[in-house]
């Protein structure tokens, strides 16, 4: 049964709360701008603790996980999720590492799921912005990605655990991220698995325009040229250590 | 009453227990139609590990890495059919 507007609307502050509901509500009008010209963004910058231990307890070892170093080594474009070449090119190019993490020899779909991860700084993919790590124990991690028919088995998991050891070992404590805020499955998985909020900020694009209004320094930007961004410093030297992985599960079950 | 019943009726129930304890879901409704992994905001991919385990422990099974798969977390009752047909002594 459709649900009518005013349900929807219900619906969306009951998940949401009514700012982000609004700022929802807002967007999706954007949407409806002929050429996709205008589009509004709300993000939530949260940093996730990198620790030695396990996530899967032992579980889903036939999924294997490799990275990726370069455009040669990504499956084909049949394979793997719609992203346009040039924003994968740019991620290699600013020097992030893809995790690829093959689905069992029992199953029909080749590339599982695929994680990527870039140390220093992070240009963002969807809005004019960028994001400053300055300390050598953080780490950016972007398009979290699972095939479809593989959701609710353990890809995510496996991927985390290899990414969060590969980090580790790397001497990365923490991994800082941005996660829309529209997304409430998401915003609720990040916070069981203990993130730090980091803040928050709200990008509206109409044409070349950009309006960019945060939580955090510089707070407000305004541009209109590709080479105009704001840039977040996200620095988490000052954050304390999380002893281990395990620490995380517990939080999982409480 | 058939005896097949009281067993899954029974089992229904434990499931349910799992499920309210292991996702904090406190005295929410929970009926073998209830929608599960994509409906119940608790339920992520991560907190599937969290559930498979604490269904091991309490029904003394095992489930393999392959069966862990979005299909049995569609429903309440899907989950409740996986697990009987894990712990059926015919199996």
């Amino acid at each position: 049964m459709p649900i009518s507007t005013t349900g929807r609307i219900r619906n969306s502050i009951a998940e949401l709360g009514w700012r982000d509901a609004v700022w929802h509500a807002l967007a999706r009008l954007l949407q409806r701008v002929p050429g996709k010209r205008c589009a509004l963004h709300r993000y939530q910058f949260v940093a996730q603790g990198v620790a030695p231990g396990s996530l899967c307890g032992g579980r889903g070892k036939s999924i294997v996980v490799a990275p990726c170093l370069g455009m040669e080594t990504l499956p084909p474009a049949s394979q793997r999720p719609p992203r346009p070449p040039a924003t994968l090119t740019a991620r290699f190019r600013q020097g992030a590492r893809c995790l690829l993490a093959s689905a069992p020899p029992t199953s029909q779909t080749l590339l599982a799921g695929w994680l990527w991860m870039v140390h220093g700084a992070c240009q963002e993919d969807e809005v004019r912005a960028r994001y400053v790590l300055p300390s050598l124990q953080s780490s950016w991690d972007l398009d979290v990605w699972v095939h479809p028919e593989l959701r609710g088995g353990l890809v995510f998991a496996r991927l985390w655990e290899e990414a969060n050891t590969l980090l580790h070992e790397q001497g990365v404590r923490w991994s800082c991220s941005r996660i829309s805020r529209f997304n409430r499955t998401s915003m609720a998985a990040h916070a069981r698995l203990g993130t730090l909020d980091l803040g928050t900020a709200t990008f509206l694009r109409c044409g070349h325009w950009q309006w960019m209004l945060a939580s955090l320094p510089p707070y407000l930007h305004l541009s209109r040229r590709a080479d105009s961004f704001p840039s977040f410093i996200f620095d988490t030297s000052g954050l304390p250590h999380i002893p281990s992985l395990e620490l995380t599960c517990r939080i999982l079950k409480q | 009453m058939p005896h097949s019943e009281t067993v899954n009726e029974a089992l229904e129930t434990s499931v349910r227990q799992i499920l309210r304890a292991t996702l904090g879901l406190g005295q929410r409704p929970l009926t073998a139609a209830t929608p599960l992994l994509g409906s119940l905001p608790e339920l992520d991919s991560m907190a599937v590990i969290s559930v498979i385990t604490a269904l091991e422990d309490h029904f003394g099974i095992t489930v393999s890495d392959d069966d862990i798969h979005a299909r049995h977390f569609a429903t309440v009752g899907s989950l409740v059919d996986f697990i009987h047909a894990i712990t059926r002594p015919d199996r």
